[in-house]
């Protein structure tokens, strides 16, 4: 019996993969941008997202393992590549000339990444709290921390790990 | 504990959340897990969690090393600031009292090299570290002096003082350092 035909795309052969990418990339670019929407990218973000993501799709083309569904390694693509801009737009001094024109559609991350970081900390149980911020803006190791709370090692990475649940889950009123 | 929080704690901790923060404690990228990526495009509610925890994650790597203020730590604060103006006005007046400023003559056979930089009688010197987001650099600087952010680490001249100052710019995790001083041990 003959294979069914996939309605994925999937890269083949690792010699006709650039020519397979070159074909399903394009192809893809509606449920990625559907995807991405779906996932909290602002529609005037989208444009830049989706370009970045096949620049980045396209360059590290030879990742694509053969076999592996084209989609879900795209999309993560184009979240990464969503998640980077607005970590460089958080990196941008907030002053300057550069800052000005925040209203502007390409400025979106900026806008978005003026996260109140300090009223979702807030939000956190004083434990969680206090590793979240040595953990991820100290880079103090998780055994570090259980030796300076004098907690074991799994008890931090549950509280760490209830943090984080929060943080994701966290809407912020807008 | 502190109860302020309100939100719930999410029940949720299946075995994908589960491998989204092993990769997170290694400090690796969950999105370039295979694993995680096929979840992602089935589930686009966990892709917006999941953007949402790292985004946040992200805010908060890059957020100020400043911890937000009690009462007490405003007063201190303001402690500080009095102890710094008083540092400046120290620091401006020792070198028109010192050798140099009577014409750069070098200090007396057997004299202290450090004397002459010593803090005043009744005034202690403080190296005040304000620490940056550069989490490398703070790692650095607390296994250097075991110091955390915001400590001030007391010194008792000012020779040591500069010393750790350039120990501390050479980690680059500082952004702003002073000199302080304050009356009496």
């Amino acid at each position: 019996m003959p294979p069914q035909p996939d309605a994925t795309p999937r890269a083949t052969d690792a010699d006709d993969a650039t020519a397979s990418l070159r074909a399903a990339l394009p192809a893809s670019e509606p449920a990625l941008r559907s995807f991405l929407r779906r996932a909290g990218v602002a529609a005037g973000a989208l444009d830049d997202v989706v370009q970045e993501a096949f620049a980045r799709a396209w360059r590290s083309r030879a990742g694509l393992d053969r076999g592996r569904a084209l989609e879900p390694w795209l999309f993560a693509i184009g979240l990464r590549a969503w998640l980077d801009l607005r970590a460089r737009a958080r990196r941008l001094p907030a002053s300057g000339p550069a800052a000005e024109p925040a209203a502007e559609p390409t400025d979106f991350a900026r806008v978005d990444a003026r996260l109140d970081v300090e009223q979702l900390l807030a939000r956190l149980p004083r434990t969680e709290r206090l590793l979240l911020a040595r953990f991820h803006r100290d880079g103090a190791s998780l055994e570090t921390l259980a030796a300076e709370l004098g907690m074991p090692l799994n008890t931090v990475k549950s509280h760490l790990h209830r943090a984080r649940r929060r943080l994701a889950a966290w809407r912020p009123a807008r | 504990m502190n109860t302020r929080s309100t939100d719930p704690a999410p029940r949720r901790d299946d075995a994908w959340w589960r491998l989204v923060h092993e990769h997170v404690d290694a400090r690796r990228d969950p999105l370039a897990d295979p694993r995680i990526a096929a979840e992602l495009s089935a589930d686009p509610e966990r892709a917006a969690e999941l953007a949402a925890l790292l985004d946040r994650l992200d805010a908060v790597a890059c957020s100020s090393a400043r911890p937000r203020r009690t009462a007490p730590q405003l007063r201190r604060a303001a402690v500080a600031a009095v102890a710094l103006l008083a540092a400046a006005l120290v620091l401006t007046l020792v070198p028109f009292a010192g050798p140099s400023s009577r014409g750069g003559a070098a200090p007396p056979p057997g004299a202290d090299p450090a004397g002459d930089r010593a803090a005043p009688p009744g005034v202690v010197l403080r190296w005040q570290v304000r620490v940056t987001r550069d989490a490398a650099g703070v790692r650095t600087v607390r296994e250097l002096r075991g110091a955390r952010h915001g400590d001030v680490a007391t010194v008792q001249s000012h020779t040591e003082a500069r010393s750790l100052t350039r120990t501390a710019d050479s980690a680059g995790a500082i952004l702003a350092w002073s000199l302080c001083a304050s009356a009496g041990p």
